[in-house]
């Protein structure tokens, strides 16, 4: 039999096999995937409590998925380095992004990098909520929001704040809050949320926002107050602390959020399968328990919800950073 | 809490398995490297860094912790056996080690810096457990400007208590500190050296630099002196494992002091385990009533020294754990690692994570212990270790250096700056400046420039903020004492005799 066939016609077969195989994948795309381990690569130091957050995902997903999904943590430049990577990827589903508040930030931030966002990245879903919390020095005064507008008018540019650095969500609330309120304050930035924390409470500084988990030991133990949370519903950790929209800042309701995103020109149907696969990831109640320790809440949704929050996300921060004229770079 | 309730509920959390096994690892290894000389704590921890990523901060710090002071106990085993030095701390028990060892005394010998190391840890760790404490609240006391003034009081003590050559010292404390600030500006975000690469923008990684700096150069140079190293002498026989009740009578003095000399040089940043113990033996050669015996075997030339290298090896950790700050540059690598992690050493971890802290106390106490069974009885076996071909081993530590380097960004920079540092380590020590300075400055620089921005920024730009505050006030006084001790001729001659001896 081996007679019969020379070597043209094996070319040939091969190369229709291979011609088949080729043009035949977008269409089974959807139907068998995934059929290979699927890498997300998460902008942010192993170990930190955002790649801990993608990890837990990335393990809720393998189970729903039955493939391997793994962590590549690629920090540097904010988050540029590891997005950047992905929107380059081939859009075939086998690599995603785990974006975050820094995604539509960095958009209106820094003028120089080498992707937009909007256009080259697919939004997918939501994932986790992570709101902040405002926190006072136990010796400034200041027992709530509206004791801290009455100060910071009294003495404009006089009360210091701290933040994780230039661009930072906690610099980013503090100068929505001050255009909300009419009100300024002076900006002293740190290395990071703890650092800022701890200059609250050793009182170099007055004031920070802070992610909730991370400072709840320290609120517990004394060391700075609680004064207001920043998202538009109380918080579970801190059930007595009232939010900024209760203590009379209306419309300030803002939060940080983790999601799962892919490079420009996913399949839809890949796209839907996967977005179905974070909501079961999310529904489970076990997750939900732990997150909710942490500060954080399941965010879940649909593709199309996270599209338009995503969009609107990206606007509002381009304003307030516009408006306070640290970005551009 | 009480002090016996928190070294109790310390030690509910060492006894746990995981963390028992990784106080073991670090200790075995510690020694291990100790032990092999070429391969240093520095080099061992920064390469073990990636490694830690997978454990909680608590099993870290207890390894890396196990792997610092381990190391101190295994380098003087090959000091007092093979007249070669583990680490540069035990070199000044060399001297009296080998000569106790070529009169057949090995035995008695190690086993008196094996006891006198345990000492000096037991109190040691005791102080950290009774002072961390107000250390650390004292801590919360600290702004922006006290920190600086730390830090420069780091700094000049670096110049101060250095070896060789004032203004090696010094331009190598500059260089590292111009290192320490590629990245990107904090308060202005504007990129600093980044050469336009966005990998620099958040800096040079710290891991590439101090292994190149210290584990590949000391590779090259071993290579190049390949026949001389292990050619040395071996000590006969290890003899009677235990001293007799003279070296006992006069060890016991001389570890009491090295161990006061020590703990106290530990916290000090720019001091160390090797200042300490050549110091500790000046100290008593000075107060001896023979000081002739010096040189010769005295037994207390092995004691003190070794006493003192321990304490301050423990004592290291009070600033860290207490404050955050570096005191060697091997505490530098370990918060590097916990940095990493997203665990900030500092003044609220002993508040907000006491587990990690007592924890991380009981297990130094443990870790003694687990050293001083290590050493007596297995002291054969770690001499036979020396006798791996160095041409095995070295690609092995390069290898280990390359991927570990890779692995904790996956940013092949990182393996260029490992290149990079490892040849500037190499030129550094052909042109006889130590590497340890420029690592010193590379993390205080960058923390010294940001503390000393951020006072001025909360002070609206009034210098006068550094002297208004106390702490700041005290530091800086000292500082300056610091500063005219190095500077005054006669006691720095006296600085460059000591270290010569």
């Amino acid at each position: 039999m081996f007679k019969g066939i020379n070597r043209r016609q094996v070319l040939a077969i091969a190369t229709g096999l291979a011609t088949s195989l080729l043009l035949g994948q977008p269409a089974l795309a959807a139907d068998d995937y995934p059929n290979k381990p699927i890498t997300l690569i998460v902008p942010f130091a192993p170990g930190g409590g955002a790649s801990q957050g993608a990890q837990v995902i990335a393990n809720g997903l393998e189970k729903i998925l039955g493939q391997t999904v793994i962590v590549d943590n690629r920090p540097g430049g904010a988050t540029v380095v590891g997005t950047a990577a992905a929107a380059r990827a081939a859009p075939d589903g086998y690599t995603l992004l785990l974006g975050s508040s820094a995604t539509s930030v960095n958009e209106g931030l820094i003028a120089r990098k080498p992707y937009n966002a909007l256009t080259d990245l697919t939004p997918i879903a939501t994932t986790v909520d992570a709101p902040y919390v405002l926190l006072a020095n136990n010796n400034a005064g200041i027992n709530n929001v509206q004791e801290l507008i009455a100060k910071a008018k009294a003495q404009p540019n006089t009360l210091r704040y701290g933040s994780a650095g230039i661009g930072s969500s906690h610099q980013l609330f503090m100068l929505y809050l001050m255009s909300l309120t009419g009100t300024q304050m002076r900006h002293i930035p740190y290395e990071g949320g703890n650092p800022a924390a701890t200059a609250v409470a050793s009182g170099e500084v007055a004031i920070t926002f802070a992610d909730a988990g991370a400072v709840q030991e320290m609120v517990k133990g004394g060391l700075l107050k609680a004064i207001a949370v920043s998202p538009g519903k109380r918080m579970e950790i801190f059930p007595e602390v009232p939010t900024i929209q209760e203590s009379g800042v209306p419309g300030f309701d803002l939060t940080t959020w983790q999601a799962i995103m892919g490079p420009a020109g996913m399949n839809p149907a890949v796209v839907k399968k996967l977005n179905e696969a974070v909501n079961k990831v999310l529904a489970d109640p076990e997750l939900q328990k732990s997150l909710a320790r942490t500060g954080k809440a399941a965010m879940s949704g649909t593709t199309d919800e996270f599209k338009a929050y995503f969009a609107a996300d990206v606007e509002r921060w381009k304003k307030v950073i516009a408006a306070a004229g640290i970005g551009g770079k | 809490m009480t002090l016996i309730e928190n070294l109790v509920f310390g030690f509910s959390i060492v006894v746990e398995p995981t963390n028992l096994f990784f106080c073991f690892a670090g200790v075995f290894l510690g020694t291990l490297v100790g032990v092999l000389p070429g391969v240093g704590p520095t080099a061992t921890i920064a390469m073990l860094i990636p490694i830690t990523f997978a454990m909680t901060p608590t099993a870290a710090v207890i390894m890396l912790a196990g792997i610092y002071y381990g190391s101190q106990y295994g380098g003087s085993t090959t000091a007092i056996l093979l007249n070669v030095p583990g680490e540069s701390s035990n070199a000044i028990t060399a001297m009296d080690g080998y000569k106790m060892a070529l009169q057949g005394r090995a035995g008695a010998a190690l086993a008196i810096a094996a006891l006198g190391s345990f000492f000096a840890g037991t109190v040691c760790t005791l102080a950290i457990a009774l002072f961390a404490v107000p250390l650390g609240s004292i801590a919360l006391k600290f702004n922006s400007a006290d920190y600086f003034s730390l830090m420069l009081v780091g700094l000049i003590g670096a110049v101060a208590l250095a070896h060789g050559s004032i203004l090696k010292s010094l331009a190598m404390i500059m260089v590292g500190l111009l290192f320490g600030l590629v990245g990107t500006d904090i308060y202005t975000a504007v990129p600093r050296f980044t050469l336009g690469f966005v990998e620099l923008a958040d800096g040079i990684n710290f891991v590439p630099i101090a292994i190149g700096l210290f584990g590949l150069p000391e590779i090259l140079r071993n290579l190049e002196k390949a026949d001389s190293a292990a050619n040395a002498g071996i000590a006969r026989s290890v003899g009677r494992l235990w001293p007799i009740k003279d070296e006992f009578r006069a060890s016991t003095p001389a570890t009491l002091r090295g161990t006061l000399l020590g703990g106290i040089l530990g916290i000090l940043p720019g001091a160390g385990a090797t200042i300490a113990s050549f110091m500790a033996y000046t100290l008593e050669k000075r107060v001896s009533r023979h000081p002739e015996r010096f040189g010769n075997g005295a037994p207390e030339g092995v004691a003190a020294p070794e006493s003192a290298n321990n304490a301050a090896a423990q004592t290291a950790f009070i600033p860290m754990l207490a404050l955050g700050i570096p005191s060697t540059p091997n505490m530098a690598v370990i918060i590097g690692a916990l940095l990493v992690q997203g665990f900030a050493p500092g003044p609220t971890v002993i508040t907000a994570h006491p587990d990690f802290f007592w924890a991380v106390i009981v297990s130094m106490r443990i870790g003694n212990a687990f050293l001083l069974i290590l050493n007596l009885p297995l002291v054969g076996l770690w001499v036979q270790l020396l006798r791996i071909p160095y041409s095995i081993l070295f690609p092995a530590v390069l290898i280990f250096c390359a991927v570990g380097t890779y692995a904790v960004d996956s940013n092949i920079f990182d393996v260029y700056a490992l290149v990079a540092s490892a040849l500037i380590g190499y030129v550094l020590g052909k042109c006889n400046c130590e590497p340890a300075p420029l690592v010193l400055g590379f993390v205080l620089g960058a923390m010294i420039d940001k503390h000393f921005r951020r006072a001025l920024l909360v002070s609206d730009g009034d210098p006068a903020i550094f002297i208004e505050r106390p702490i700041s006030a005290g530091l800086l006084a000292v500082a300056v004492l610091l500063l005219v001790i190095t500077v005054v001729p006669g006691l720095r001659r006296q600085r460059d005799r000591m270290v010569e001896e």
